[in-house]
């Protein structure tokens, strides 16, 4: 009952729960325009899932096809049908590919993995170090391409399932709210950016979970271990708006009745392509110019933290930049590689000596 | 449509939500506590014994409340002036003895009398406002001393003459007619109250020093900064004081002809009760003559009915605190946040939905279909203007725009290197045009229609037009006249956009999609302005249509074109020429095929449009989500839109990228060029338009309409 008031209270005042108030972006997280400046390692359409290899090369998948970066050369491996939604490589060089249209490429036989039309949801793949293949579905009601509907619906239908080298597969971990591609780690627990619930998990053997991150100023993405650290990609920023709209289902629910997904008020990874995409006050353009801090539904943000999940260097593009849809990283032995979604690039960070591998 | 949008549009129509924040934004509505709380408890106290509010109950106080209104007016005006008087009991008491003993005692002229009184009350509140006002010590200490002094001293002279000033050696007619005389029905003390009262207001509301009492009560030190004489302002309230208690207590011995060491004895403290349930502020600055009134009446209904119902003594120094704290409370909560919950409340949204979209895109064969038309304007003025919203040329080609400095700023024929301010007005000049004298015709944000002749000489021509009765708002001003247009008669035909907000906030008035805004016509023969077309939806741009008897205008926020006849067999005739843009019209020129160009200021999108039928959902972004993050129409497109008069659209011209030209607000023809633009934007854009007619001039055309 005292629950049933607060709630009601809370509601009334916008407070608790129904509150949008977002985490400030101060000490380590002041904005800055590195990933604008950062130099440009490849072109590719859509690159996601980096991958790095021995040699210097990059893997990564890019709309529907996987390719190889090396030496400053893409070149495309495989060509699917339909587009790419999580893409893996073994250090010894095994594959493992999802696919939109439910194709799913692994090296071993599986059983007991969901089929048919829940593999169209397969967001991240992993190998870990005994062999297994790790594999996360962001949700069970949307395909890996409806994270923004997703969201909408305040869904939390994830799952990361382990198929064992034998090829068992077995649900680590289920409500996962639009779970990434999972970073196996040293101890036998998987480190997961759980997008729609702004965090990262630590997700152990017996599927004990712990909160690593919690409150992040963006949807996270991909993960990838950097030095003694971590580093954490954020796909798109949270924004008061959308907050506010994601405590509105009626309406949610309408807009995604009645409007088409480009043109939703939700979070987006490319700056705005069309006069049909929302647009808030701030992000007016005064005098021929957009101000970096305007309000917006796309941005490029790559965290390092240290081993406790303590940030300790950002790298940003804000609204007035390009880079945004800032998916996933993997360190090449020039520095940290990032994939730009919205740039449609891979960028190359040198974070320099602090915190270098 | 469903059940359930018709109720929520009937609710949104019929229920005025936007009241609640126009009512808060006036300045009387301090005054709504106190009434509020007089009128709780005229009916809390009518139900308990319908005697204690009956009018006979209620008369029957009047001379009493004269006598306390006085008091509490002196006292309102020094709280108004940041300051507190605690010895107008004590003077109060000295006034009473004074009167007696010079009129019964000596048997002085009861003229002397009074006036001795008074000056005495004067002269107390003089030592008070020096040792205050001038000497800056501390207003609570000082009056306190002061009044136990005065006490000490009325309380020896009692001694010595209690009995005798009770006795009176002489007799005045006038005294008998202030004891017990009324003038039609009303006690003369009564009279001298409401004339005090009047006094008082007109001082504070119109005269130099009550402006100065709230100047200085407002904020002392920037009183002091604008040259205002602080200290005597101090002192002089509290010389008031002084003289108004007295003048209670010259009443108070009319009417009891006694004195006795009660008198006056806790006045100070009905006083600023009265003073302050009336929602005069305790801070200062805040606070009228009205508030006084209704914190006497409030004060005294409450003390009287506490004796009449027989509570045991205390019992009226008890209510009189239990309701000095609850006043103090409200004061400080009030004062504290009313700005807060009216920016919180102003904005309301109503029920609205669009016509569905027409299609935009690229090879779509839609007449809006997108296109790059405008990627390679030549561009004037780049970076050296601000906020040019509408552009205009002269007849010998120079180019004229309003700026948001408050400038009209002239470009020079041909090259447009070159520019000067042609005239500073002082606001942000919106719609310009010419009239058939060639004077420049000026719509001015914030302040109305101006005109500059050639000559640069400005004239006012309107800033206010007919007060409707319904509009909480006071709607004669004029907040944002937008667009304009000359009727062949000479008649000036002009919109404003919206009366409840102001430039900075235009495009708030999106969110609420109300019909705030109106089309008004000033007839420069007669001088007078009159509202034609109230309740649109942000009307605009206003383009003569070459019968002369009618004018095409934009409703933004309805993304409509309708046509107004002013004269002729349809006048006063509206008909919707384009009811279905996919973006939000601004302003309207003509074009020289016959047609009209319209600008669209921003683009319609679908979550925009989807929220227009949700006032509910728009008003909780409102209050929960900060300004900057409101979603809005997309104003970073734009394009421009050339239409026939029947509404066809014949041509369409876009930014892609909208890099030189994100939100078109307005457009020129000229000599076979088009000059856009943007309300804010630092550049005018100039675009070749192929096959116009290289000769045609807007002047021109004006001139060939039906007269």
């Amino acid at each position: 009952m005292t629950g049933f008031l607060t709630d009601l209270r809370d509601r009334f005042f916008g407070r608790g729960r129904y509150s949008v108030t977002l985490p400030p972006m101060d000490g380590v997280m002041r904005p800055n325009t590195a990933l604008d400046m950062a130099p440009v390692l490849a072109e590719a359409e859509a690159p996601d899932h980096l991958q790095a290899a021995g040699g210097g090369a990059l893997w990564f998948s890019s709309g529907s096809a996987v390719c190889r970066l090396e030496a400053g050369r893409t070149e495309t491996v495989m060509r699917y049908p339909a587009p790419v939604t999580a893409f893996a490589r073994a250090a010894e060089g095994r594959l493992a590919v999802a696919r939109l249209d439910g194709g799913l490429d692994l090296p071993m036989e599986t059983r007991g993995l969901p089929e048919g039309e829940a593999r169209r949801a397969i967001t991240g793949l992993a190998f870990d170090a005994e062999g297994g293949c790790l594999v996360a579905f962001g949700s069970a009601r949307n395909a890996a391409d409806a994270w923004q509907k997703d969201l909408l619906e305040g869904g939390a239908t994830g799952s990361l399932w382990r198929i064992a080298p034998s090829g068992e597969a077995r649900q680590i971990a289920a409500g996962l709210a639009w779970p990434g591609p999972p970073l196996p780690l040293a101890d036998g627990s998987v480190l997961i950016a759980e997008s729609s619930a702004a965090r990262v998990l630590q997700i152990g053997p017996d599927g004990r979970r712990e909160v690593r991150m919690t409150n992040l100023p963006g949807y996270p993405a991909g993960l990838a271990r950097y030095g003694a650290g971590y580093a954490l990609c954020l796909k798109a920023p949270r924004n008061q708006l959308i907050e506010f709209i994601l405590r509105e289902p009626a309406f949610c629910a309408e807009m995604i009745r009645s409007t088409p997904p480009d043109c939703w008020i939700a979070p987006s990874l490319h700056p705005p392509r069309s006069f049909l995409e929302p647009l808030q006050g701030g992000a007016l353009k005064q005098l021929g110019q957009m101000k970096p801090w305007a309000p917006s539904r796309s941005s490029g943000l790559v965290i390092l933290t240290d081993n406790a999940f303590v940030p300790e260097r950002s790298f940003h593009s804000r609204a007035d930049g390009e880079a945004h849809g800032t998916v996933s990283c993997a360190i090449t032995g020039q520095g940290l590689a990032v994939a730009s979604v919205g740039a449609a690039r891979i960028l190359l960070l040198t974070p320099g000596e602090r915190n270098a591998p | 449509m469903s059940l359930r949008s018709t109720l929520s549009r009937l609710r949104y129509r019929y229920f005025p939500d936007h009241i609640l924040g126009e009512i808060l934004s006036k300045t009387w509505i301090d005054n709504a506590i106190p009434v509020a709380i007089l009128a709780l408890i005229l009916a809390g106290l009518g139900l308990w014994n319908a005697d204690l509010v009956s009018l006979r109950s209620l008369t029957g106080m009047a001379p009493q409340y004269a006598e306390t209104l006085l008091v509490t007016l002196g006292m309102v005006f020094v709280l108004l002036a940041g300051g507190i008087d605690l010895s107008v009991g004590s003077v109060f008491a000295l006034a009473n003895f004074i009167t007696l003993a010079l009129f019964n005692m000596l048997g002085l002229p009861i003229g002397v009398a009074i006036a001795a009184a008074i000056l005495a009350g004067g002269l107390v509140g003089a030592v008070n406002g020096v040792l205050i006002g001038y000497l800056k010590l501390r207003a609570f200490l000082t009056t306190l001393v002061t009044m136990i002094i005065v006490k000490s001293v009325v309380d020896l002279l009692l001694l010595s003459f209690a009995v005798k000033i009770a006795t009176p050696v002489t007799s005045s007619a006038f005294w008998d007619f202030l004891s017990f005389d009324t003038v039609f029905g009303v006690p003369p003390s009564i009279l001298v109250a409401i004339v005090c009262a009047i006094a008082g207001h007109v001082m504070l509301t119109r005269l130099r020093l009550g402006w100065r009492i709230l100047a200085v009560g407002g904020s002392r030190r920037s009183a002091y900064n604008a040259g205002l004489p602080v200290r005597r302002t101090i002192a002089l309230t509290y010389v008031m004081s002084g003289m108004l208690a007295a003048a209670a207590g010259v009443l108070y011995a009319a009417r009891l002809n006694a004195a006795g060491s009660d008198t006056g004895v806790g006045l100070e403290i009905v006083a600023v009760t009265a003073a302050v349930v009336g929602g005069n502020s305790l801070g200062g600055g805040r606070g009228s003559v009205t508030k006084a009134v209704l914190g006497a009446i409030i004060v005294l209904v409450v003390t009287n009915s506490v004796v009449r119902l027989g509570l045991p003594a205390g019992g009226n120094s008890l209510a009189l605190g239990v309701i000095l704290l609850l006043a103090v409370v409200i004061d400080v909560k009030w004062v504290k946040n009313r700005g807060k919950f009216l920016s919180s409340v102003y904005v309301s949204p109503a029920w609205m939905q669009l016509p569905a979209r027409p299609a935009t895109a690229e090879g779509s064969g839609s007449p809006y279909a997108l296109n790059d038309k405008l990627a390679d304007v030549e561009l004037i003025g780049l970076g050296e203007i601000d906020g040019p919203e509408d552009p205009i040329l002269d007849e010998a080609g120079n180019l004229y725009a309003g700026t948001r400095h408050g400038d009209i700023i002239r470009f020079h024929a041909p090259d447009f290197t070159t520019h000067e301010v042609f005239v500073h007005i002082g606001g942000h000049p919106l719609g310009l045009t010419f009239d058939r004298q060639g004077n420049l015709l000026a719509c001015v944000a914030g302040m109305g229609v101006y005109r500059i002749t050639p000559e640069r000489e400005i004239l006012r021509l309107t800033d206010q037009t007919n007060r409707s009765w319904l509009s909480v708002i006071d709607d004669s001003r004029m907040r944002l006249a937008d667009d304009l247009d000359v009727a062949p008669d000479g008649r000036i035909f002009f919109s404003e956009a919206t009366i409840r907000f102001d430039m900075s906030d235009w495009m708030v008035d999106a969110l609420e999609a109300r019909g705030n805004g109106r089309i008004i016509c000033h007839d420069p023969a007669t001088g007078r302005t009159r509202t034609i077309l109230p309740h649109l939806r942000f009307p605009n741009g206003i383009a003569m249509c070459r019968d002369g008897q009618s004018f095409l205008f934009a409703e933004t926020w309805n993304c409509s074109i309708s046509r107004y006849w002013f004269d002729g067999p349809r006048a006063g005739q509206v008909e919707v020429v384009v009811a279905d843009l996919p973006g939000y019209p601004d302003n309207i020129n003509r074009a020289s095929d016959g047609g009209y160009w319209v600008a669209l200021v921003g683009m319609r999108t679908p979550a925009f449009d989807l929220m227009l039928t949700d006032p509910a959902l728009r008003k909780r972004m409102v209050e929960r989500v900060a300004p900057d993050e409101w979603l809005f129409p997309n104003m970073n497109y734009g394009c421009v839109i050339r239409i026939d008069e029947a509404g066809r659209v014949t041509d369409c011209l876009w930014d892609r990228t909208g890099r030189n030209h994100p939100m078109i607000t307005s457009m020129r023809e000229h000599r076979g060029w088009l000059y856009l633009g943007g309300v804010s934007n630092n550049r005018i854009g100039r675009y070749r338009i192929p096959g116009a007619d290289p000769d045609w001039t807007a002047a021109a055309s004006y001139r060939g309409d039906a007269a």
